[in-house]
């Protein structure tokens, strides 16, 4: 079997071409990280580029990645052995205190799991400390702040000073999105970068992880 | 203060030339009213006071299915709705205003998996509880209302409803999985909604009529413009129908970056377009993509409204009398409400700002 078959069947939405080609060539002897890196990361990231173009739109990325993921849990076994799963880099994701809007950082998840990005979802209305508590205990690369409202947006401003007197700031890079949300904000509160939508914050945590030196 | 007058704002939406004055537009929280007043509005009567002093021509009045579902996740199962009704929205405590240091409820829908995801779920909800609709809040404003000021009443959506109900996941899931539910939720909920408009439509004091029903986000449309020209425009273009049967402009709501459906939007036969979302679409360029087809709401940054300066403010409202005014075709408002968490000074540095030099024509 082709692995760009398998990029191609993540692309088009279709769980059950993707799960029997992923049994497919773990019979034929491929390595589970060959799997991911060469068949179905690549099917995330051609995923990643049509969102930005404008030919996906949200329905078409949430299918995507939930076929990478049904994909994902048949090499999971195989793949914890050879591989870390936080070989990319290591994300902490959540909404910020007062604000349940899920679903822009749902896509974000799916977004950097499919780019190869180990996620820890705190779910939606997030103190500041759970989020100085998660980074220090998972040594997170990466925060990443969700907020749909301007007035719960402030929210982050905390969560930044939490991270400062943690003495965690330099420890990790810290990422802002939402519809309220702007770059203008982000250089105010001290952020490393802002995301227009999850397309973005994927090319965004890679670039992060380079200045980085990962 | 000018004296209210809604034929200013017909005149501006039926894109009928410059009118006296540039109206304004928005809805106005209840606390940011209290705050202006000095004192609580808590009925018609006041309402109107609030309304008259602050420069509107109107009164907003919504009635439909969220408002019906938000009332009921307020309400809970305990005080007579159904856990099919009173769970579409979870209701979350925090501290939202900049009016009190108390904690204030906020209703929020389901983005996960909501109340209907198959078309069993479909079957067994209990559609006849919407039947009924309270338009008595319609009949007795009217007695409070100056001859000259009218009520723009609201239908609240085809496509929120839809996805308010599914959850939001669901919903997108569906939309190229179970493509049947998807026709059934929205020839259900878009029968209810029309059948709102029609009776909203029959009360002589109603002016105009609005939907919110928004569909784009910062970037681009939510779902596909295909989707939306199979579910959600022909519904748009039979409320737009029945408000010109009716001799009744239309507004349309909608946040985020419509660039991609504009063309949509106005062959539905929408006559106003709010809120020209300014980090989504620039309003200058948007009135020479749409001149003389459509009118524009709204569009003063909601985040400098709430975060900056009254200086700040200001000058976007001078802008856009500069700039998007002339000729007329525009209301003046914020870029989505006045919420709880806009200080009163930003408010009326909008207001009095577009009070003292809206009127046209516009010399600055």
């Amino acid at each position: 079997m082709r692995l760009s078959d398998l990029s191609e069947a993540v692309v088009e939405g279709n769980t059950e071409l993707a799960e029997r080609l992923t049994r497919e060539a773990l019979k034929e002897g491929i390595a589970a990280s060959v799997i991911n890196r060469e068949g179905l990361i690549p099917g995330m990231e051609i995923v990643g580029k049509k969102m930005q173009s404008g030919e996906f739109f949200i329905p078409e990325v949430l299918l995507s990645a939930q076929v990478m993921k049904q994909a994902l849990e048949i090499i999971k076994p195989a793949l914890g052995k050879t591989e870390s799963p936080s070989r990319m880099g290591k994300v902490v994701m959540g909404t910020v205190r007062g604000d349940l809007h899920d679903i822009g950082k749902n896509l974000v998840i799916a977004m950097l799991e499919g780019a190869g990005f180990q996620v820890i979802d705190l779910g939606v209305d997030v103190p500041p400390k759970r989020f100085v508590d998660t980074v220090k205990e998972a040594k997170a690369d990466i925060l990443g702040l969700s907020a749909l409202l301007t007035v719960t947006m402030l929210n982050m401003r905390e969560v930044m000073s939490s991270l400062s007197a943690a003495g965690l700031r330099s420890e990790v890079k810290v990422m802002v999105g939402g519809a309220s949300l702007s770059k203008r904000f982000a250089d105010e509160i001290g952020a490393d970068g802002y995301a227009p939508d999850a397309a973005g914050a994927v090319d965004l945590a890679k670039s992060m992880l380079k200045v980085r030196g990962q | 203060m000018r004296k209210s007058d809604f034929s200013r704002v017909r005149r501006a939406l039926r894109l009928q030339g410059e009118p006296d004055y540039v109206p304004l537009f928005d809805n106005v929280n209840g606390q940011v009213k209290k705050a202006f007043m000095g004192k609580p509005v808590t009925n018609f009567k006041e309402e109107v006071e609030f309304a008259v002093a602050a420069g509107y021509d109107f009164i907003s009045l919504t009635i439909g299915l969220r408002s019906y579902l938000r009332k009921s996740a307020l309400i809970g199962e305990e005080g007579g709705h159904s856990s099919k009704t009173s769970t579409v929205f979870r209701v979350q405590r925090s501290h939202y205003s900049v009016y009190t240091d108390e904690e204030g409820d906020r209703t929020w829908a389901n983005e996960g998996s909501g109340n209907i995801t198959s078309l069993k779920e479909f079957e067994e909800f209990p559609w006849r509880d919407f039947g009924i609709f309270d338009f008595s809040n319609l009949e007795k404003i009217k007695q409070f209302l100056p001859p000259e000021m009218k009520v723009i009443a609201g239908v609240d959506g085809f496509y929120t409803p839809v996805w308010q109900l599914m959850g939001q996941e669901v919903f997108y899931l569906a939309l190229l999985q179970n493509p049947e539910l998807i026709a059934r939720m929205f020839e259900k909920v878009g029968s209810i909604q029309l059948a709102v408009a029609e009776k909203l439509t029959s009360f002589d004091h109603v002016g105009a009529l609005r939907i919110s029903d928004d569909i784009a986000y910062n970037a681009r449309t939510l779902v596909s413009p295909k989707h939306l020209r199979t579910y959600f425009f022909p519904w748009l273009k039979k409320l737009a129908d029945l408000c010109k049967s009716r001799n009744l402009p239309l507004i349309y709501h909608s946040d985020g970056n419509l660039a991609d459906v504009l063309e949509d939007i106005i062959a539905a036969g929408v006559n106003g377009l709010h809120p020209i979302q300014p980090s989504a679409m620039d309003i200058r360029d948007t009135k020479k993509t749409v001149a003389g087809r459509l009118c524009l709401l709204g569009n003063i940054d909601l985040d400098v409204m709430a975060r900056g300066t009254e200086a700040e403010v200001r000058e976007l409202v001078m802008r856009n009398l500069r700039e998007v005014a002339p000729g007329g075709g525009y209301l003046l408002g914020s870029s989505n409400s006045i919420p709880e968490f806009i200080p009163l000074k930003n408010y009326n540095a909008m207001r009095e700002t577009a009070l003292k030099y809206g009127k046209y024509p516009i010399s600055l």
